[in-house]
């Protein structure tokens, strides 16, 4: 059996509110992103399928074991929460350790695993910095060598660039983008960036549907030819924004150079520009929001 | 991996202030209880002494001697103590209540009430008063003898009657005094006692039993901040859903947590009792006798480690299933409702969580009602194991949830 994870027509409900409808997904080695606004049901999809919320309907299956066997699912499984903490006594190398065991991980390989886990995260010279004493960075690098120490086949990290600086999050995403050679990662973010840079299936999800699956490509297929650069007076902006999808504007004195998406170009001086990924993904966004409400 | 995350539940446990808060408080309650010496009164008694300690008699005529005497003195102030809901409260009567009692005692005692009045005066009187050891010497033996034809059965019937006008938890209840009476020992009896200290004891056993008595009350409360703290300490550092999505299987998460918990809530009691324990080794030896050196083993397996389970149990069944602190406060009064319903100080165990035996030696005492105290622990044990067993159940309906039977009912509301 092949590394994949089949949805199919999940459902999630809490109580009256429907987090998840109807998903269908199918995912397969390499990294995956899922790109949303918050309250899109990200999370909510992870924790799915990592078996701490139970599903209100439709199949999971990961590497074709169905996701209520639990006991099955996480063994093969490393989760990031999107909230990662550790009791805050702990010193890094006693955390790792702790979770380590968790994993069921021999003495003789924690022994191994763990300082060259925190190695890889480069959290080598902290073994004894205790939890709470690290920064957010420190912790999200802790929590995702916890999420791979046992070797899962399968890695679903929630958010785990946000709040990061820039370096470390470059750093964050190699990270990931090697994990990821012979296995699953999946990775949620509303940071556009960290998706182009890593990806190369996506998946968007609003209001718990998924609007589009595909390829970073195929996305930005759908808005080539449909994003202009103009330069406007300034006063002229806000008449802009009214009218068109507005995804980048650049002040210089009087007038701005703006980005915009139209089906149609807007002006005779306006140029047609290079799409990238944020343009595509506002595209989708506004596209789907405004045939939602024509309905 | 089971032992691995025992060793560091437990090395989590020697990091939190509150274990040191709990050993510290245990230690400085039993010291202040225990503090003192009391080797003197594990001596052999000589002949002639000026008196030879209380015993226990279940003699007929001694019970009703002593019930009577307690009735007369009580009548003569008018002024009874009961304890209704294990709390005092002081009941006085009204005349006609008052007449009523007079004729019982004139009834039971073939006096009428001046001449019963008159002896009390007699005997007080033959004492000195004024210091506290003459008082209490006094109080002790002033017995007040039935008219020589009052059978027992009817002597029930009439301390009945008493209950009835005087009202609930009254001295004259039938399980109060039907287990017998404290009455002055002869010689004969105090050496009697002594042996049994001795060779059923052998001195340790009686140290042991009375560091027991007073351990098993702060034993009743003491363990459920560390349970409380452990269960909600996953919540506070917001580890849940971390330790949820790892493989480890629930009775092994729960089970290290549970059993780490229990074993470092016993080592300070059993390590206490064991050194308590050591000068009157010493004193056994003095006085001729082989110490059971393993008393204090036996004593806190038997009588405080069911308690101490059960309370942890308890503790982390409520704190998994609220996740808050209600627990302390069900417990709490649980703890205090057992120490009240024990209607004597020694023995009556009954299926009181803090059982009693507020009494160095009384050993044939002790030794008859033992089988009730095991009877006890026993459902103790039980009792623990089950409200385990039920914490790992609603540990694995949350991790499978996602989400509590509690926070369901609860949350949704809002
Ligand atoms: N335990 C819960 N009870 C009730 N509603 C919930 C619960 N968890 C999530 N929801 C709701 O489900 C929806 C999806 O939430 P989710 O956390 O999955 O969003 P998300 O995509 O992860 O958002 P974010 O980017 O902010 O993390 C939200 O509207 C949220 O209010
Ligand atoms: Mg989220």
């Amino acid at each position: 059996m092949g590394i994949t994870i089949e949805i199919k027509d999940l459902s999630k409900n809490f109580g009256k509110k429907q987090a998840l409808k109807h998903v269908d997904l199918q995912i397969e080695q390499g990294m995956f992103g899922l790109l949303g606004p918050n309250g899109a049901g990200k999370t909510t999809l992870m924790k799915v399928l990592t078996t701490l919320t139970k599903k209100s309907g439709g199949q999971v299956r990961l590497c074709g074991i169905p996701v209520e066997q639990c006991g099955q699912v996480r063994k093969m499984i490393g989760y990031l929460p999107q909230d990662f903490s550790m009791y805050g006594n702990m010193g890094a190398y006693e955390a790792l350790d702790y979770l380590a065991v968790l994993s069921g991980i021999e003495k003789k390989k924690r022994a191994i695993l763990v300082p060259q886990m925190l190695e890889k995260v480069n959290l080598n010279d902290q073994h004894k910095t205790k939890v709470k004493a690290m920064s957010g960075g420190m912790k999200r690098r802790l929590g995702i060598a916890q999420a791979i120490i046992h070797n899962p086949k399968i890695i679903v990290v929630d958010e785990p660039t946000a709040g990061l600086d820039p370096e470390e999050r470059v750093r964050f995403r190699n990270l990931l983008c090697e994990i990821a050679k012979d296995r699953i990662v999946i990775l949620s973010t509303h940071i556009v960036g960290d998706i182009e840079a890593t990806c190369e299936n996506i998946a968007v999800l609003n209001l718990g549907e998924i609007l589009f699956r595909g390829t970073v490509s195929e996305l930005l297929q759908a808005v080539r030819g449909k994003v202009y650069t103009l330069e406007v007076s300034t006063l002229e902006l806000p008449m802009m924004q009214e009218k068109f999808l507005v995804t980048g504007i650049l002040t210089n004195g009087s007038t701005a150079n703006i980005k915009l998406i139209a089906d149609q170009a807007p002006m005779r001086e306006a140029k047609q520009a290079e799409p990238d990924v944020e343009d595509a993904y506002m595209y989708l966004m506004n596209h789907t929001s405004a045939s939602k409400g024509r309905e | 991996m089971f032992g691995t995350l025992l060793i560091k539940e437990c090395k989590q446990i020697l990091k939190s202030m509150v274990y040191y808060i709990y050993v510290v408080v245990f230690v400085l309650f039993l010291s202040s209880q225990l503090g003192g010496d009391i080797t003197e009164n594990l001596q052999r008694p000589q002949p002639g002494q000026e008196n030879y300690g209380m015993t226990n008699s279940q003699k007929e005529s001694d019970i009703m001697g002593k019930m009577l005497a307690e009735l007369v003195l009580e009548t003569e102030r008018n002024s009874y103590a009961t304890y209704p809901m294990g709390f005092y409260k002081g009941v006085i009567l009204n005349e006609t209540e008052l007449e009523k009692v007079k004729a019982i005692v004139e009834e039971c005692t073939g006096k009428n009430w001046q001449q019963v009045t008159g002896e009390i005066t007699e005997h007080f009187n033959s004492y000195d008063q004024s210091s506290m050891e003459g008082a209490m010497q006094a109080q002790v033996t002033f017995s007040v003898f039935p008219r020589d034809d009052l059978s027992y059965a009817e002597f029930c019937e009439h301390m009945e009657e008493i209950c009835r006008l005087v009202g609930a938890g009254s001295s004259y209840q039938k399980e109060k005094w039907s287990q017998g009476v404290s009455v002055p020992g002869t010689y004969e009896q105090a050496v009697e006692e002594f042996e049994a200290i001795c060779t059923k004891d052998r001195i340790t056993g009686a140290i042991a039993r009375l560091f027991c008595d007073y351990a098993g009350i702060v034993l009743a409360i003491l363990p459920i901040f560390l349970g409380v703290t452990r269960c909600l300490r996953d919540k506070r550092a917001q580890v849940v859903q971390v330790v949820y999505a790892h493989k480890l299987s629930t009775a092994k998460i729960i089970g290290s947590r549970y059993l780490a918990n229990v074993c470092m809530a016993f080592l300070p009691v059993i390590i206490t009792l064991l050194i308590m324990q050591m000068p009157y080794q010493y004193h056994a030896r003095t006085i001729g006798v082989a110490p059971d050196l393993l008393a204090f083993l036996k004593y806190s397996c038997i009588w405080l480690l069911p308690e101490i389970m059960v309370v942890l149990a308890a503790a982390f069944f409520l704190t998994e299933l609220t996740e808050n602190v209600i627990s302390i406060f069900v417990q709490v009064f649980w703890a205090i409702a057992s120490l009240f319903s024990s209607m004597t100080l020694k023995g009556s165990f009954g299926w009181n969580l803090i059982a009693r035996w507020n009494t160095l030696g009384d050993t044939t005492a002790f030794w008859q009602q033992r089988q009730e105290l095991l009877w006890n622990r026993g459902f103790y044990l039980i009792l623990s194991l089950v409200m385990f067993v039920l914490t790992i159940v609603i540990y694995e309906k949350k991790r499978r949830e996602g989400e509590t039977i509690y926070g369901k009912i609860f949350k949704r509301r809002r």
